[in-house]
């Protein structure tokens, strides 16, 4: 029984969710300026609030999730505002890195796992900062959503790892 | 007019929003709480409340308690052979009766509430029991964040992060809210539903069965000390020390037991401290430290204790909020909920999570997460399926709830059938959408790419599948199976083969295998058609296992590729 996953488009129209949000369509996104956004729009939306709509409400959901993910945020940028491109991310994680991580997931020891988590958050806000400074390159963003997909997977293995070894 | 009942494991209550405030309704004789106790008279109707709870003493055999803990199971219970959703309808059906009495009108629309940690399985029972009461059920609302209404209502200007640690009769639940603007946000949750205030009774009563040296006590009088128990642990939450009399309790002898708080919090503690780790959980979750909430509210009977509020004040490195009727905050909080949905409140809303994570089984036995744990709900989640090999003309998928990375190890909640035409490999294709409602409640959505239509989708009861195929295939195959262990093992066996096999040639198609990896695969496979040729059941299990763990690290493969295939723009 083997399902494979492909990105599920019943509805055809690209979301956008920087329009649904209100949020400026750039890289980087104010998280408190976000969650604010989506707190006003969801007492709105949400079906049990008079004028309510369960379908606006799961596109606001929908929406926030995709601009909360740094990864996703990026990939909608590009096809937002570059339809066209066909390029693909050529970004290939760091194969001593990639064994890093999964050495100190096996060691069980939470000082080397802090000490990973603050590597790739100084890796994660070398890559924002640039995100910032740059020009709209939609090679790039793919690129740099390569990249914090990976940094953002091994974070949360890591902090999860943590929370079980400080909690056993 | 909608009213809101907390239907709880040992008691229950029902209200109504009248006049701006919620107001909870009593009966004849000024009580606001009814035992969740159903009892069946040897002739007529099935009582519910306090009667039944007066005749538990008498015939506890006829008697049911708690059973809230078994809703979702497909379960008889009792004499009437009754389903825990009917024996919950009965009490239902008494707290409507009230209800109407106190108002003086009918009443057929509710909230009810449930533990926050309840799965699909055992809110759609809820659901059920409602409507067997002959109630329209408006909402499943989970009980933490019915509490933290109560607590907010007053409070809709500020801004704050609450825990609410709820204890009840039955169940546990953490769940940590962000109150802000009238928007009541839950960020995460977490709990056990099947730890609570029986617990510590149970563990009670066998400490005072065993100090009372007596085994052949009677039904009567084993529920007598069980009573005798659970009042014990309520006045040790006031007083240092008891004595339990129990008048005539063996031949005609009376005995009286001294028991000391140090005594119950001893046999107490090890009960309390297992909410520990989901309240770490919780908190983990919400990506929130101790020290950033503002406030921890207790709830539940439970929470009376002094020893729970203790290790609550040691867990969260503070003082736990007490200011809400640990009875009465959860039935008020449906209350408001009923308000908010008939539109006598207005700006209050209430963004809840749902608990689980729902995902799909994927190839290997792995749990492929469409829907994470703590997702704001109303949501939907979308998947594609294609047909594996040419012609294929259905896939079996097989829904479940939970966090384990295990399939099989998270609660199924069941299996359906999607139907493909016939098309070439790849060809043929059926998005299938996952929506879970505002009561948590999931719904499956089938539809057709070619022609856009929508059909709900109807998921059956796993277990119920999985024996009718066994059923089916050992009528087919052999005349005396019944009797017979071993071929019911060689019978499910053989199906998880076929399962395997088909779910290893499709992988093959999927992702790249080495030389030595196809060589072994080939070999196991040759292995397992030998021994079902050969019907031996040992050596089928055996190379059905190797097979499985072989093939382990393929599926953790393809999942790390479609983890990756996502990032491309499409």
């Amino acid at each position: 029984m083997l399902l494979w996953r492909e990105l599920f488009r019943l509805s055809a129209p690209l979301l956008d969710a920087f329009a649904r949000l209100g949020i400026p369509r750039q890289p980087w996104v104010d998280a408190a300026e976000l969650k604010e956004k989506f707190r006003e729009a969801a007492a709105r939306l949400h079906p049990d609030a008079p004028g309510g709509d369960t379908a606006a409400f799961h596109d606001l959901n929908e929406a926030f999730a995709t601009l909360r993910n740094p990864a996703k945020r990026l990939r909608l940028l590009v096809a937002l505002e570059f339809p066209a491109f066909m390029g693909k991310a050529t970004f290939v994680p760091d194969a001593a890195l990639f064994s890093r991580v999964h050495t100190v997931l096996e060691e069980k020891n939470l000082a080397g796992i802090h000490e990973m988590e603050t590597a790739l958050t100084r890796r994660w806000q070398t890559l924002e900062a640039e995100l910032r400074t740059a020009s709209a390159d939609p090679q790039m963003w793919l690129n740099a959503a390569a990249e914090i997909f990976f940094l953002q997977k091994w974070s949360d293995q890591l902090r999860e790892k943590s929370f079980q070894l400080s909690n056993r | 007019m909608i009213v809101g009942i907390d239907l709880g494991t040992t008691h229950s209550l029902i209200g109504v929003f009248e006049a701006g405030f919620p107001t909870l309704l009593a009966d004849a004789e000024g009580r606001r709480l009814v035992p969740s106790i159903v009892h069946y008279p040897r002739a007529g109707e099935p009582v519910a409340g306090w009667m039944a709870k007066r005749m538990r003493a008498l015939e506890p055999d006829r008697t049911i308690t708690s059973v809230k803990r078994l809703m979702g199971e497909s379960l008889a219970l009792g004499p009437a052979f009754a389903s825990p959703a009917e024996i919950s309808a009965v009490i239902l059906r008494q707290l409507k009766s009230q209800a109407e009495s106190a108002l003086g009108s009918p009443v057929d629309r509710a909230v009810i509430t449930v533990p926050a940690y309840f799965n699909d399985a055992q809110r759609a029972a809820t659901q059920r029991a409602g409507e067997l009461a002959g109630l329209s059920v408006e909402r499943i609302l989970s009980e933490p964040t019915a509490a933290a209404l109560a607590y907010g209502l007053d409070r809709l200007g500020e801004k704050s992060k609450i825990a609410v640690y709820d204890l009840g009769g039955g169940t546990f639940d953490l769940s940590v809210l962000e109150l802000n603007g009238g928007v009541f946000e839950v960020l995460s949750t977490n709990g056990d539903t099947r730890l609570g205030g029986d617990d510590l009774d149970a563990a009670l009563f066998d400490y005072l069965f065993q100090k009372l040296a007596c085994p052949d006590l009677d039904a009567p009088s084993i529920a007598r000390l069980r009573e005798a128990a659970e009042q014990a642990k309520i006045d040790l939450s006031e007083r240092e020390s008891v004595e339990i009399h129990l008048p005539f309790l063996t031949d005609g002898q009376s005995v009286t037991l001294l028991l000391s708080r140090t005594e119950l919090e001893t046999l107490c503690r090890p009960i309390i401290e297992r909410t520990k780790g989901h309240c770490l959980r919780s908190l983990h979750d919400a990506r929130l430290q101790t020290d950033e909430l503002d406030e921890v509210i207790l709830v539940g009977g439970a929470t009376r204790m002094p020893l729970v509020r203790q290790f609550v004040a040691e867990v969260f490195g503070r003082e736990p909020n007490l200011t809400q009727h640990p009875d009465e905050a959860v039935a008020l909080g449906a209350v408001i909920q009923a308000g908010i949905l008939d539109g006598a409140l207005r700006h209050v809303t209430l963004l809840d999570v749902t608990p689980l994570s729902l995902g799909l089984e994927t190839f290997g036995g792995l749990m492929n997460v469409l829907i994470p744990r703590n997702t704001t709900i109303p949501c939907k989640a979308g998947e594609m399926f294609t047909n594996a090999v040419a012609n294929q003309r259905s896939m079996r998928i097989s829904v479940m709830q939970g966090e384990r990375e295990i399939a099989r190890d998270n609660f199924q909640l069941g299996e359906f059938e999607i139907p493909f035409t016939a098309a070439p490999k790849g060809q043929a294709r059926v998005g299938v959408q996952f929506e879970i409602d505002a009561n948590g409640l999931l719904k499956v959505l089938a539809r057709d790419i070619a022609t856009g239509h929508d059909k709900v989708v109807e998921i059956r009861s796993a277990v119920d599948v999985v024996n009718a195929e066994v059923e089916r295939m050992i009528t087919d195959s052999v005349d005396h199976a019944f009797e017979d262990m071993s071929e019911r093992i060689f019978i499910e066996t053989k199906l998880k083969a076929d399962e395997l096999l088909a779910a290893i040639a499709s992988a093959q198609t999927q992702i790249e295998l080495t030389v030595e990896e196809s060589t072994q695969i080939a070999r196991l496979e040759a292995e397992v058609k030998a021994a079902l040729q050969t019907r031996e059941t040992a050596r089928l299990k055996k190379a059905v296992n190797e097979l499985d763990d072989l093939t382990e690290p393929l599926a953790a493969r393809i999942l790390e590729k479609l983890m990756g295939e996502e990032l491309s723009p499409e």
